[in-house]
């Protein structure tokens, strides 16, 4: 009488990342998110509703720019946030279809009014949420600019800096900050 | 040079004082309130400046309040201070007095040799510097003084000056080139982040035109506001076509390269510096971006950028890059500053170099040719 050997459940198949890749991702991906996308998606907000119809869509395509940047640092995409790099490339490693409704999306806000433009809001939150949801944090990313926000946002620097100095990546925070008060 | 700001440039204490108050008011916070936040524990201010879009006009519900706080020591950093009193957020930032009136004075200076943008001084740290010098000089120059003695508030008068409007149209100025220079670089490999870098030099140009009218505020998101400040309809109307994508790259760089020139006659009637001239005058400087480090092999050197993006060029003349620090920040400026290549904007790069560029291995700088701004 044959046994049956037990058999494990399947594995899906995945290509894996550079452990640089993995950690640059999460950490990065999440500081983005909290020090830019969370601001540019308050830009777009206020001028909406301040009647400021054409910076609302300036101001989308700088949140659209972040949130594909943060999906790109998976594969692709530059770790440093880029203040003045014109090779700075957030649609790096993206499916060309990805970029582009992307920039449709930000685009799409021209001329738009009432609730038109609420929806196009709500795309545009959802598409930042949606770049958030892919760095597999199990609770929400802290808003900074709320008055606990900053505390949580210390604590996820000081859970990735020490994988990041191991690793010879840069640290989370913006280049600025470290400077002398010049 | 220019003998008077344009009207336009400043607002009044008393305009500025209403917006102000306005915006206190509508959160229940009152101007002590506000006196209070500039005390963060580096001691009594020598200057408090309230600055910021709210003051400037273009503020919404959404916008905090800046406030500039200058002491008199340099026990500080650069670590942005949001106050949430109240439900109200305020940015304070607080400089050390003596830097900040230095790097003013640098920005004045009647010295045309060494005003930016100047070969040596285009690399990232020197791009960056000279970013937030215009940062934090323009917002308190811009800005209402709530607190200060003299010779504080008698120094902050002097920053009024028309050679503000001559170095934040010529950062516009440089910035548009810039775009334009890397949009021509990019094209024939990364398309789309072409048409991005022409939008943007199209758009800065416009920024640059609508500096010389008197729009001083420092923010690229504010330019379709300050040309409905100026009553510039048509630029407006470049500014939606320009962000509704229906514009290829071609006629975005014509666009920039129209806004530039119209920029270049105001400035001349104006009698100011800002001029750019043709972008033949113009060199770019390209250095290493930074986290770049360079190992040279048999065959020329691999260039990788933080370990984990990596080519091999067949160049083996490069200068060394610095490499990474340890515990170094994201976006930090020691990209170094040896010169990789340079020369004029009008004529695209070896290939080699365009290579190492398209793969955001290099930063991009540029400067007159001759030091001077040609007219």
């Amino acid at each position: 009488m044959t046994t049956q050997q037990p058999t494990a459940p399947a594995v899906p198949a995945e290509q894996l990342p550079d452990v640089r890749r993995l950690i640059g991702f999460r950490a990065h991906g999440a500081a983005r998110v909290v020090l830019e996308g969370h601001a540019a998606l308050e830009d777009v907000e206020g001028s909406l509703h301040a009647g400021q119809a054409e910076t609302a869509v300036l101001m989308a395509h700088e949140l659209v720019h972040i949130s594909l940047s943060v999906r790109s640092l998976a594969t692709r995409g530059e770790l440093s946030w880029p203040q003045g790099q014109v090779t700075f490339d957030p649609f790096a490693g993206l499916p060309a279809q990805e970029a582009a409704d992307g920039e449709r999306l930000a685009a799409a806000g021209t001329g738009l009014t009432g609730e038109a433009a609420e929806d196009w809001l709500r795309q545009l939150r959802d598409h930042l949420a949606e770049s958030e949801r892919r760095l597999g944090y199990p609770e929400r990313l802290p808003y900074i600019r709320a008055g606990s926000g900053m505390f949580k946002a210390i604590g996820l620097v000081r859970t990735w800096s020490d994988h990041l100095e191991q690793l010879g990546l840069p640290g989370v925070l913006p280049g600025d900050w470290a400077l002398p008060g010049d | 040079m220019s003998t008077a700001p344009p009207k336009t440039a400043f607002g009044t204490d008393t305009a500025l004082r209403a917006r102000l108050d306005a915006f206190l008011a509508a959160r229940s916070f009152t101007f002590d309130d506000l006196l209070g936040e500039a005390d963060q524990g580096h001691g009594e201010p020598l200057l408090a400046v309230a600055a910021g879009s709210v003051l400037a006009g273009f503020g919404t519900h959404r916008s905090d309040l800046d406030l500039l706080v200058l002491v008199d020591h340099g026990r500080i950093t650069r670590m942005p201070i949001t106050s949430h009193r109240f439900g109200t957020l305020i940015d304070v930032t607080v400089r050390e007095a003596a830097a900040v009136r230095a790097v003013a004075a640098e920005l004045a200076t009647p010295d045309a040799a060494s005003r930016w943008p100047q070969t040596d001084t285009v690399g990232s740290s020197g791009w960056n510097h000279h970013r937030r010098s215009l940062n934090t000089v323009s917002r308190l120059a811009l800005g209402l003084p709530l607190k200060g003695a003299e010779p504080w508030r008698s120094w902050l008068e002097e920053l009024r000056g028309p050679w503000l409007g001559d170095v934040l149209a010529r950062w516009w100025v440089t910035e548009s080139l810039r775009c334009r220079t890397a949009a021509g670089w990019l094209a024939g490999s990364n398309p789309r982040l072409a048409r991005v870098r022409a939008r943007e030099a199209a758009l800065h140009a416009l920024h640059a035109r609508v500096t010389v009218g008197g729009e001083w505020y420092f923010n690229a998101k504010w330019l379709p506001e300050k040309l409905k400040a100026v009553g510039d309809e048509k630029a407006l109307s470049q500014v939606r076509d320009l962000l509704a994508g229906d514009v290829p790259l071609a006629e975005a760089i014509g666009r920039a390269d129209a806004a530039l020139a119209e920029a270049d006659r105001a400035a001349a009637g104006a009698g100011t510096a800002t001029r750019s001239g043709a972008p033949g005058s113009w060199q770019a400087v390209v250095r290493w971006a930074p986290g770049v480090s360079t190992r040279p092999v048999d065959r020329g050197t691999v260039v990788d950028r933080w370990g984990m993006r990596a080519l091999q060029s067949e160049l083996s003349d490069l200068p060394p890059a610095p490499g990474t620090a340890a515990g170094g920040t994201s976006g930090g400026e020691s990209g170094g500053e040896a010169v990789v290549w340079q020369g004029p904007l009008d004529e695209p790069p070896p290939p080699e170099v365009l290579r190492l560029f398209v793969h955001d291995m290099l930063w991009l700088g540029v400067a007159p040719q001759t030091g001077e701004v040609a007219a």
